[in-house]
Parts: C-alpha cells; structure tokens; sequence
C-alpha cells in the first residue's frame, strides 16, 4: 500500500503534460459523476403509484400485533388491516402527516417507527449529531497540536559541520 | 443422574476458575514462578468442567430426560435429533453452558500457546482474568433462573413441546449461534491481556501483537455469525428480509463494530506507537458490550422493562456489566501518565488520518445502533411513555455513515503513511475512481434513480478496484503468498464489504413485495413472473404437519411454500419458498390457507442481488483467515514512526512524500 515500489508513483512528476493529463481524467470524472447524479435527482421526481405510496407509509409504521415487523414487512392481518387504512385515507386525498397522526391516536405512539423529532424522543436525533460534532472538533483541535513545530535554526556548531559536509 | 453430573460440573467449573485465580493471584503477589505455572493447569480443570457439563445436557437432551427443567421446556418425543442436539443454546441456561464450553476452550488454548512463558506476569495476569470471567458464568448458572440443570417437582413428564418452532425449522441453527458465539466469547482473549497490561505496566505494543491473531479469529467468526444470523432471518422467518434491527440483533452488530475500530486503529498503534489509550477503550468497548449484549437478550429487559427484576439473571449480569466498566475505566486512568505517546499524526491525508477518520464513522455507528436501542428503555424506565425507535429512525441515521465508510475504504488502501500529496493520490485512485464514475453512470443509464443507492454501487466499485489494486500489487511482487498477510487479507475483507454493500443497496432500494389472491388453476403476474397456484397439499414431517401450497413460478420449476403446525399446540409458522438465481431471488410464503372455497393468499417478494450478501459474507471470512496467516513481519515501532525526520523514512514513503 504506502510500499508500493518507487517506480509506480514519482515518474509522474518528470513531465507536466502527465500531470496535465492526469488533471484532465480527473475533471472528465466529476463532470460524468455530476451530469448522472444530477440527471438522478431530477428524474427521480415522478409521481409514485398508490401502491408505492401505501407502502412507503406502512413501512414507517409498526404492524400492531408483532414484535419488531413493520405494517409493511407482516402478513397478519393487522398488518393489512393498517395497510387498507392507509390507501383508503390517500384515496381521499389525506398526507402522510394526517394519515401517521390518525395511526397514532388509533394505536397510540409507540405504533410509529420512526421517533418524533420533537419533545423527549428529539433525543435521540440530536444525541449522535452532537456527539459527531464534538468529536470532529476534537479531532481538529488534535491535528492542531500535532501540526510540526518548525524546525529549530542550526547552532554555529551544527553549521559547520553542514558546510564541510558540502564541501565533501 | 443427567442433572447430578451436570450440577457437579457446574460446580468443578466454578471452583477450579477460583482456585486457579487464588493460586495465580498468590503467585504474583510472592513473586512464586512454581505458582504461576500450576496456575496455568486450571484452565484444563476448568474445560474439563464445561465439557462434562455440556455433555450432561446433551446427554438429556438426546436421551430425553424430562426430568430436568430445561429438557422438558425444549425437547419433545416428536423432536427430531438434530434439534435435540441444537436444543442446547435454544434458551438462555442451555446457551450458558455453551458460552462457558467456548470460553474455557480459548483459556485453554491461550494457555496452551503461552505454555513456554507460563511465569509471565503478563500471561499469568491475563489468565487470572480469564478464570474470573470463567467463574462468573459458571456462577451465573448456579442461580434458579439461569440453571439449566434445575429439576422439576412432582411427576416427569412423558413429553415436552420441543424447541421454539422457528429453531427446529432450519439446520442453520447448528451453525448460527455456535458460530456467533465463537466470535463473541473470543473477544475476551485481548480483554484479558489488555487488563493484563494495564496492571503489568508493559503498555508498549507487546500485548497488541500478541493477541492479533486472537481478535481477527474472534472477528472473523463474529462476522460469519453475523451473516449467517441474516440468512437465517432470510430463510426461516418469511418476510424476505434479513435485518429488522431489533435489540437482538443489533446486540451481535455492537462488539462488530467497536471490534472493526480496533481492528484498524490498532495498525495506528503498532506502526506509531499512538492511539494508545483508544486502543485500550475500545478491547474494553467489545467485551462489554458483549456482556451488555447477553444482558439485553438474555435478561427479559427487551421483552418489558418490568420483567428485568423479577428474575436475578438481569441484575447479575448488569452488575457483571458494571464491574468490567468500572475495573476497565479505572485502570486506564489510574495508568494514564504512561500511556502518553510521544507520536504525532502530520496530516489528515495520511494513512493514519484515514484511520482516525474510520474509528470516527464507527464509533459514530456504535453510538447510534446502542443509543436507538436503549432508548426505549430508558424513556419508558423514566418518563413511563412506549417510543418505538425502529428501522427507518436506523437507516436514516445509518445511511450516511455508511456511505462515509465506504468513501474511506475506497481512498485509505492508497494513502501512505505520514502524508500524501495530491498528486500522487489522484494517480493511484485514477482506475478505481473510473470504475466507480463507470458504475454510477451506468446505472444511471439503465434507469435507477435512488441518489443513495446509485451512490453506494459507485463506491463499492471503487472499493472493490481499489482493493483488488492493491492485491494485484502484491502478488505481482510476491506471487500467491502476496495474498496473505494482515493487510492483503484486509483487502479480501474490503473486497467482501463492497460486494455486501452493493446487495445491501440493490436488495433495499429496489425489492418488491405485493400479495396474489389465487384460487386453484389461476395465474398472475407480479414484477416480471408467473405464479400459478396449483392447489395445496398436506404432508407429514416427524415434528409438524405442513400444509403446502403448490406453485408454478414462470412455467418452470414447482415450488411449495408452506404453514407449519407443531406439535404441542405453538402457533402455525410459514415456511418460505425461495428460488435463487444470481441476479434476484423470488421469495414465495403462504400467507392465508384457503378458507372454504374462497382463494389462497400467497405473498410474493422479489429480491434483486441478494446472493451476492452471502458470497460477500463468505469473502469476508475467507479475507479474516488469509490475514492470519503471518505476512511481512514488521518490527511493531517501525522506522517511520522514528522521530528522526526524513532520513529514517524508509524508500517508498520518501518516494511518495518526495514527488510534491
């Protein structure tokens, strides 16, 4: 990896037009990278079918009478029974915030999977972003210490001792 | 008798782990060599103990002894052998019993291999530990709730209901658990000499290479297990998926976590001699949360919070949990003046940089998995509320952090040591890169539009040409042996990863579930196939009575998904029926038997790449085993990490920082 044999890497840097070209293979990528990435997000604003979205609601939502499955994932009844609730509310023209609210006072809270941003379960959205953050700036105050102290200037003795080196 | 000779070894086990943590505590405290070699003997004492008492529930189990507790909970006549034998980690007292085989097998070998330095401090501190470890469990097992040789009052019974259907379903549950726990268990081997060093004094990086091999075989089997355990889910439980992040799992996912940390960081420290005390807390980190992980499944918590202190087995083994934090906190800071090191990272474009940067990501990982799932806990323990913290809260926070690893694991394999230049990165990333900006346009092209997905196969791409660079590298100079070694067989771990995130990837963004109601002679299509329903059909089984649907899946093969019913009246379970192919399989379950003459319900889910996470899985493993073999010995203080500037730097890394 880092001991790779000299050959690979430094015969680069004798001419500049490798450099160049290197530069230019480079740019070709992040144009290509661009163009499909963004190709992507704009393409990917077409309408979902009913299906698509009573299903990117139940998957949000737990399936009432199973441990750890979502309405989606379980084929109780239950299940199906929240999944036909969630067409028929789409049907009639409801969101997914009215329709997870209505699931909520149905089955109380804890039937949504994902916790809710605000109050007491904010928590635990906040938590690990603070905690990515104070790590990352202890990190950079890390490098800071760590950047090199320039180097000492030579004692006369130390001098010398260069100068006749050169000198052979 | 089963349960005399079980209960005696239980007993055998706990008293030999105390006697030889006396007699080895004794010997270090007089300073006695004789004493610290006879301590080394108790390890046998103590695997003789867990074998004889593995053996006895084994014996019961196959011969049926309901006489004993655990037998008539987890055995039945209807029970075929090779659950009889499984039946032994199906509960929590049998699943003791194989943690203490497991674990007196590794004092064992450590012994084993240390023999010749049996007077070592360090050997001889790092085996008191073990045996104090041992002596919990044995322990833990002579408590009612946890004894698996417990005897029932009143009359035997001539029958007993068997294991949970879900684990007489599938021969995976001979390998899943053993398999988990080898991985789980051998997490205590750089425990012991990471305390051992920590009491010792030799912090150096003497400790570290001794027990590598010891945690790349603990990761590697955790790894295995890890995967296995999806491919149990995926065969067995009917929904056609594989992780649901519930506590169980995500108990296992922890110490994998915290262990691949310290899998890379310890590179850091044996090159640079830095990092030291994170090195430390993170050996720590994956044993307790190994500890914490059996407290979460084995103590009833998950279940209700309420059941946690109606038996003793959650509140030992939390206390356990605590000691270990408590003990591992303490001497780190107790030791912290010595643990300074001198080292200094130059750059964050270094190889080092990218490790820091890893141990980030994945502490950042373990940090939201451990938080998502005890956040409940703690909010129902406090505030008495039900919050549901599940998949889309994990995936959500997890995605990002995903894409940050596999971001890393495509550049760091071309980073050197010390500090990179530009140019020289984007020299050797320049094929990887191209095959990822190949990748992404290519499935751009082909049509799919999930910026997460489409960005987690380009990176695999890199990932996977940036390790099979490398590897080629290496056998151009070394031939077949250029495969071996620790960082060689990284790259065959990387390699596995990048084929398990692209399945990950395929198999979440783009699988499809819907339900068919079908009566007899009917077809319908569903995402590019044929399923026509031929009729149901019943068949006997030793241990349930299937009722089998008879499908037809694109005018081919036969395929019969199925409800079982066991015996003893457990509820009804669904048997999956799964045709692979390389590039998706097509999950077929029997959802409701017909009622009457009204149409059968069979759920259909379409799972594209998912093949390709087992073969990943595989590769992982493979990647473990080849990074065992010895390599390219280094000094563990190379001359690069040599406070004495350029002119130790050995000739590459001058190369390498020379072409600015």
């Amino acid at each position: 990896m880092g001991e790779e044999s000299a050959a690979t890497a430094p015969r680069i840097t004798h001419k500049g037009a490798r450099r160049w070209r290197l530069g230019l293979v480079w740019l070709a990528m992040v144009v290509a990278l661009g163009v499909a990435f963004g190709y992507d997000a704009l393409a990917s604003h077409h309408r979902q079918s009913l299906d698509q979205q009573v299903a990117a609601i139940a998957n949000q939502v737990r399936c009432p009478s199973c441990e750890d499955e979502t309405a989606e994932n379980s084929a109780t009844q239950t299940a199906a029974a929240v999944r036909a609730a969630i067409r028929q509310r789409l049907l009639v023209g409801q969101g997914q915030a009215q329709i997870e609210a209505y699931l909520e006072s149905r089955y109380g809270p804890s039937i949504l999977l994902r916790p809710p941003a605000g109050g007491l379960s904010g928590l635990v959205w906040v938590l690990p972003v603070a905690a990515a953050v104070a790590a990352l700036g202890g990190l950079a105050v890390a490098f800071r210490r760590w950047r090199p102290s320039p180097a000492a200037p030579l004692s006369d003795e130390e001098r010398a001792l260069l100068d006749r080196a050169r000198r052979g | 008798m089963n349960a005399a000779v079980g209960h005696s070894a239980v007993v055998l086990g706990l008293v030999g782990a105390l006697v030889g943590m006396v007699t080895l505590g004794l010997g270090l405290a007089r300073g006695k060599a004789g004493w610290l070699r006879s301590g080394q003997s108790y390890p046998w004492l103590v695997l003789l103990a867990a074998v004889v008492a593995a053996g006895a529930m084994e014996h019961a189990l196959v011969t049926r002894d309901f006489s004993l507790a655990y037998v008539a909970q987890n055995d039945g006549l209807g029970t075929p052998l090779l659950f009889r034998i499984t039946g032994m980690w199906s509960a929590l007292q049998g699943s003791l019993l194989l943690w203490t085989l497991i674990l007196a097998g590794y004092l064992v070998a450590v012994a084993w291999h240390f023999r010749r330095r049996a007077s070592d401090a360090l050997v001889a501190w790092a085996t008191f530990v073990g045996l104090g470890v041992a002596a919990f469990f044995f322990g833990l097992m002579l408590l009612p709730a946890a004894n698996p040789f417990k005897t029932l009052v009143g009359p035997v019974p001539t029958n007993g209901p068997g294991p949970n259907p879900l684990l007489q379903d599938n021969p995976l549950v001979a390998f899943h658990p053993p398999m988990l726990y080898l991985g789980f268990v051998g997490f205590t081997v750089p425990f012991m000499f990471a305390v051992a060093a920590l009491i010792t004094g030799r912090l150096g990086e003497g400790w570290l290479v001794e027990t590598r091999r010891w945690t790349l075989f603990a990761w590697g089997f955790l790894t295995l297990g890890l995967v296995l355990g999806m491919f149990w889910s995926y065969e067995v439980l009917g929904w056609g998926g594989y992780w649901s992040w519930d506590p169980v799992e995500n108990a296992a996912f922890l110490p994998w976590l915290t262990g691949t940390a310290y899998l890379h960081s310890v590179m850091v420290q044996e090159r640079r001699g830095m990092l030291r005390v994170w090195n430390l807390s993170l050996v720590l980190a994956t044993f307790a949360l190994t500890i914490f992980g059996t407290f979460l499944t084995r103590s009833g918590v998950i279940e209700s919070v309420h059941a946690f202190s109606t038996s003793t087995v959650g509140p030992v083994i939390l206390g356990f949990f605590g000691i270990i934090m408590v003990t591992g906190v303490g001497l780190i800071v107790w030791r912290g003046e010595q643990l300074r090191s001198p080292g200094a990272i130059d750059s964050p474009l270094s190889r080092e940089g990218a490790f820091l940067a890893n141990n980030l990501a994945f502490g950042a990982f373990a940090f939201v998995v451990l938080l998502g799932t005890v956040f409940p806990l703690v909010v129902e323990v406090l505030h008495h509320q039900s919050v549901t913290v599940g998949a889309p809260y994990f995936d959500t926070m997890t995605t990002p952090i995903v894409l940050t690893l596999l971001f890393l694991m495509a550049v760091a394999p071309a980073l050197p040591w010390r500090k990179a230049t530009g140019t020289v990165l984007l020299h050797r990333m320049r094929w990887p890169a191209a095959a990822g900006v190949a990748t992404v346009v290519a499935t751009s092209v082909a049509g799919l539009r999930d910026v997460a997905a489409v960005a987690a196969f380009g990176l695999g791409a890199v990932v996977a040409v940036s390790a099979l660079r490398q590897l080629v590298l290496s056998a151009r100079l070394k031939g077949w042996r250029g495969l071996l070694g620790r960082v060689n067989g990284g790259m065959v771990v990387h390699l596995g990863v990048a084929i398990v995130a692209m399945a990950i990837a395929a198999s979440a963004t783009y699988g499809q579930r819907g339900q068919l109601s079908l009566r007899p002679g009917q077809t319908a299509r569903f995402d590019g196939h044929t399923v026509t329903y031929l009729g149901t059909r019943t068949r006997h089984y030793q241990n349930r009575n299937a009722l089998e649907a008879e499908l037809r899946l694109d005018g081919g093969a036969v395929v019969y998904p199925a409800i079982s019913v066991f015996n003893f009246g457990y509820e009804g379970i669904g048997t999956p029926a799964i045709v692979s192919g390389p590039l998706q399989d097509v999950y077929l379950t029997l959802d409701s038997s017909p009622v009457g003459h009204g149409p059968t319900v069979i759920g259909v889910v379409v799972q594209p790449l998912i093949v390709w996470l087992w073969i990943g899985g595989g590769v992982m493993g493979l990647g473990a085993a080849l990074a065992a073999f010895p390599g390219r010995r280094r000094r563990p203080t190379a001359p690069a990490s040599a406070p004495g500037g350029a002119e130790a730097l050995p000739a590459p890394a001058l190369a390498a920082t020379g072409s600015e």
